[in-house]
């Protein structure tokens, strides 16, 4: 019997805090299958961070286990790359845009071979120019571009981004989007996308998948009816696409009772 | 051009700095000329002095004098060892306080007690402990100059951004790298500063611990000089110690502008 990529099994996780037993994941079964890009949407303050943590092997969750290629993992498993939000805080400053692609490979592949994956890697991503630059001589999409070449030059079989594009202007962002689908296509690579914007879920995924707030559970599984390559215009009039869309804000809004009101008097 | 203003600005800089220190210099001239006073020789004749003394070549036949073994080399021999030491548990000690709260919550209390004490408080003690010899002043050295480094080094090592170490051990680098990768280039600047207190504050220490029960060394020429009433070659001493601190400094602006050239660079696109 062949195993998903990713099998996550009955997730929870507690914060032992002053206040008192804080959970924040209450069970999350999932799995995603290679080749798949799933995205996980959900208010802000669900535990997307949480998860991501766990999955990445950052975190050992109280409950529960995470399965990669059919290999439950205990700490950060092989064969995974990681985006993060924030580029400032993932990229290294003293290093240059080359040497920061080549980082997780050293000590592990030969030097030509790193040489030749960090080449591939920023020409993917519209960079090869940039090899010997330091990150923080490039503009923010620029720099994200590069965390997503270092992913890209690990040959991760699941790739997870923790809202990577949400810290870029509009524009950016759409590039951003093209982009990655673009990659995604060459390298081969399984996409576990974490993001709060639906609009973005649908256009890049093949499957949606959204969180409540916490303690946080599954909500809804909906698969994306559309086909690749995508466009950024006519994908988005598609009428597919706006059902789609439609479906999981509605997924998302009966999974909160009472919607917003609810969100705004918690504050 | 706007390269161009800056390097002007630069030279003009320059060139304003070292103009008021040579207008010193030749006021201070003009001052001690004039006066026939035998506690201020002119800085003509100090330079004079300091040349004769231990720069010109002497019966070996070198570009420095025996005396400059006796009165400058055990210095510096014992500045360097002193720092080196500081720097190395320093360093040491504030990445582990640092990257490790059980060694935190253990020890900083102690650490915070123990950086209260003055240096040259310490020296009968030192005196009692391990003797006169070259031990007491390195030593006395390594334990004043410490304290900059690590408490430098522990708050630079707990500023490093997390997302840094996440980003490693997400690519599963190992700690050893981390540490050497990740962490120390990270908190470079940091540590650095930590590096410069400390050198200033060796070297008031080295010449504490050469005021007493010391037979060579700049502290003990300085001692000796004004026992016996010979004020030109204390002056010529006070001048070798400055000599001292201007040189070590310049070795640590170079070392660090070449280590941390990422960072100045970094600093000047921020602002």
């Amino acid at each position: 019997m062949s195993h998903a990529l990713l099998e996550v099994q009955d997730l929870r996780h507690t914060y032992r805090t002053r206040q008192g037993d804080q959970t924040v994941l209450d069970g999350i079964t999932f799995d995603v299958r290679r080749g798949e890009f799933a995205s996980i949407v959900g208010p802000s303050g669900c535990g997307k961070t949480t998860l991501l943590r766990t999955l990445s092997g950052l975190l050992r969750p109280t409950h529960g286990t995470i399965a990669l290629s059919g290999k439950v993992i205990t700490g950060v498993p092989q064969g995974l790359a990681m985006v993060f939000q924030d580029y400032r805080a993932s990229l290294f400053p003293w290093r240059r845009v080359g040497a920061n692609v080549e980082f997780p490979l050293l000590g592990r592949v030969a030097k030509a071979e790193r040489r030749s994956r960090t080449a591939e890697s920023l020409a993917a991503v519209g960079l090869a120019d940039a090899a010997d630059k330091y990150p923080w001589q490039l503009s923010g999409g620029m720099q994200q571009r590069v965390a997503i070449a270092r992913a890209l030059a690990m040959r991760p079989e699941l790739l997870l981004m923790d809202e990577p594009f949400a810290s870029v202007d509009a524009q950016t962002r759409s590039d951003l989007e093209d982009l990655l689908l673009r990659v995604r296509e060459q390298f081969d690579v399984t996409i576990l996308f974490v993001t709060h914007d639906v609009d973005e879920s649908v256009y890049l995924s093949t499957r949606v998948l959204s969180l409540s707030k916490a303690p946080t559970v599954m909500t809804a599984d909906v698969a994306v009816p559309l086909t690749f390559p995508r466009d950024q215009i006519r994908t988005r009039e598609n009428p597919s696409f706006v059902e789609t869309r439609s479906e999981v804000a509605r997924l998302i809004r009966q999974a909160s009772p009472g919607g917003l009101s609810t969100a705004d008097s918690s504050h | 051009m706007n390269t161009s203003v800056k390097s002007n600005e630069r030279v003009l800089r320059i060139a304003v700095g070292w103009g008021a220190a040579v207008l010193l210099l030749l006021a201070w001239q003009l001052a001690t000329a004039r006066s026939q006073s035998l506690f201020f020789p002119t800085p003509l004749e100090i330079f004079d002095d300091l040349r004769e003394r231990w720069f010109s070549d002497g019966l070996s036949g070198g570009i420095v004098t025996d005396a400059f073994f006796v009165d400058i080399t055990p210095s510096l021999e014992r500045l360097l060892l002193g720092l080196l030491i500081a720097w190395s548990i320093g360093t040491t000690l504030g990445v582990l306080l640092g990257r490790v709260p059980v060694v935190a919550h253990t020890v900083e209390p102690i650490l915070h007690f123990m950086r209260a004490l003055p240096g040259p408080v310490l020296l009968p003690l030192a005196l009692v402990l391990v003797g006169t010899g070259t031990t007491m002043r390195v030593s006395l050295i390594a334990f004043g100059a410490v304290w900059p480094v690590l408490f430098n080094t522990y708050s630079a090592v707990r500023r490093v951004p997390e997302g840094y170490v996440e980003t490693a051990r997400v690519a599963r680098v190992s700690r050893v790298r981390v540490l050497f990768q990740v962490i120390l280039p990270s908190a470079g600047s940091g540590i650095f500063a930590g590096i410069r207190i400390s050198t200033s504050l060796g070297i008031i220490l080295l010449i504490a611990s050469e005021l007493v029960a010391a037979s060579d060394g700049i502290g003990f020429g300085l001692t000796q000089a004004q026992r016996s009433f010979q004020f030109l070659p204390m002056w010529s001493f006070i001048v070798a110690l400055s000599l001292l601190g201007y040189l070590s400094n310049l070795v640590l602006t170079g070392i660090e502008s070449g280590v941390l050239r990422w960072h100045r660079l970094h600093m000047s696109v921020q602002d």
